[in-house]
């Protein structure tokens, strides 16, 4: 019985699996934004920034981590190659905690790397479930 | 092979990854409800004495409500029993907090508002619809076919 009541309650949330893929997207995108926003309004000092963090080639980086935040703010929110562009938004998400969060520990209210952490789990799930029925992936790739 | 078939194979490639991120995504949850828990445990009074400011009713029923409700998704959620019964109050945890508290605030965590909440509902909802994957309970107790 408990079996029973618990397959059937499986078969119709599964209903809600590209609704809940929906609403993550379109969160994850409005949380790049702002950063994405930020990072081009100001690219040198974004630069600046990079170089005194120790990462190398500082200012190809500021433009690559600010062209994958933006495109991924665009694709995110259509579902357009959402697998892959999930994978540069991962690196950036790890390297932004190794360079500035983990220092300050877990959580968010001390800047720790809580959100990123979130970020990367999200990403993580569009990386391996795709980016569900109401995507442009769904119309190009997967609908026959 | 042309750009549609390479995606294609690449999907059934990170495929394999689905229960891993569900895994991950699960004891991350379990372990930010956990001091959440913990805290209303320890200071049940206190907790019952905050609802009620925020005008919840039954204050002290709904502190032992949700406190429980808290330290048995920490269970669940570790194990992967019942995940998707267990979203549910686990949601409406979650709804309630962003109404109460966090919505006035914004959407900013600096200012207490509701963008740590809004995770949590969508990490949920996301269990709720994808359940716990194959590496839970639910998988050898319910799911072994699928």
């Amino acid at each position: 019985m408990l079996e029973k009541i618990y397959t059937l309650s499986t078969n119709v949330l599964q209903y809600f699996q590209s609704i809940a893929l929906l609403l993550a997207r379109f969160v994850v995108a409005y949380g790049f934004l702002d950063p994405a926003l930020n990072k081009w309004k100001d690219i040198d000092a974004v630069a600046g920034w990079f170089s005194s963090m120790g990462i190398p080639f500082p200012t190809l980086n500021a433009y690559m981590a600010a062209s994958t935040e933006i495109i991924g703010v665009v694709l995110l929110t259509l579902g357009l190659f959402t697998r892959l562009i999930s994978i540069p938004l991962m690196v950036i998400m790890v390297v932004a905690i190794a360079t500035v969060h983990l220092a300050n520990g877990f959580s968010a209210g001390d800047n720790g790397f809580e959100i990123p952490l979130y970020y990367i789990l999200f990403l993580f799930i569009f990386l391996s479930h795709g980016g569900g029925k109401f995507s442009v992936d769904y119309w190009i790739f997967e609908k026959k | 092979m042309n750009l549609k078939e390479f995606y294609l194979e690449l999907s059934v490639l990170f495929d394999y990854f689905q229960s891993f991120s569900l895994l991950f995504a699960r004891v991350t949850l379990a372990y930010g409800f956990y001091e959440p828990a913990l805290t209303k445990w320890n200071n049940f009074d206190t907790t019952a004495e905050w609802f009620s400011s925020l005008g919840i009713p039954f204050s002290s029923f709904a502190t032992l409500l949700t406190a429980s409700v808290e330290i048995m998704g920490v269970v669940l959620l570790t194990l992967g029993l019942f995940t998707r019964l267990i979203t549910i109050p686990l949601l409406f945890v979650m709804i309630i907090a962003t109404l109460t508290v966090h919505f006035p605030h914004g959407f900013s965590v600096a200012n207490n508002g509701f963008e740590i909440p809004l995770y949590y509902i969508l990490f949920l909802l996301l269990l709720l619809s994808h359940g716990a994957g194959k590496f839970s309970l639910d998988f050898f107790v319910f799911g072994k076919k699928r």
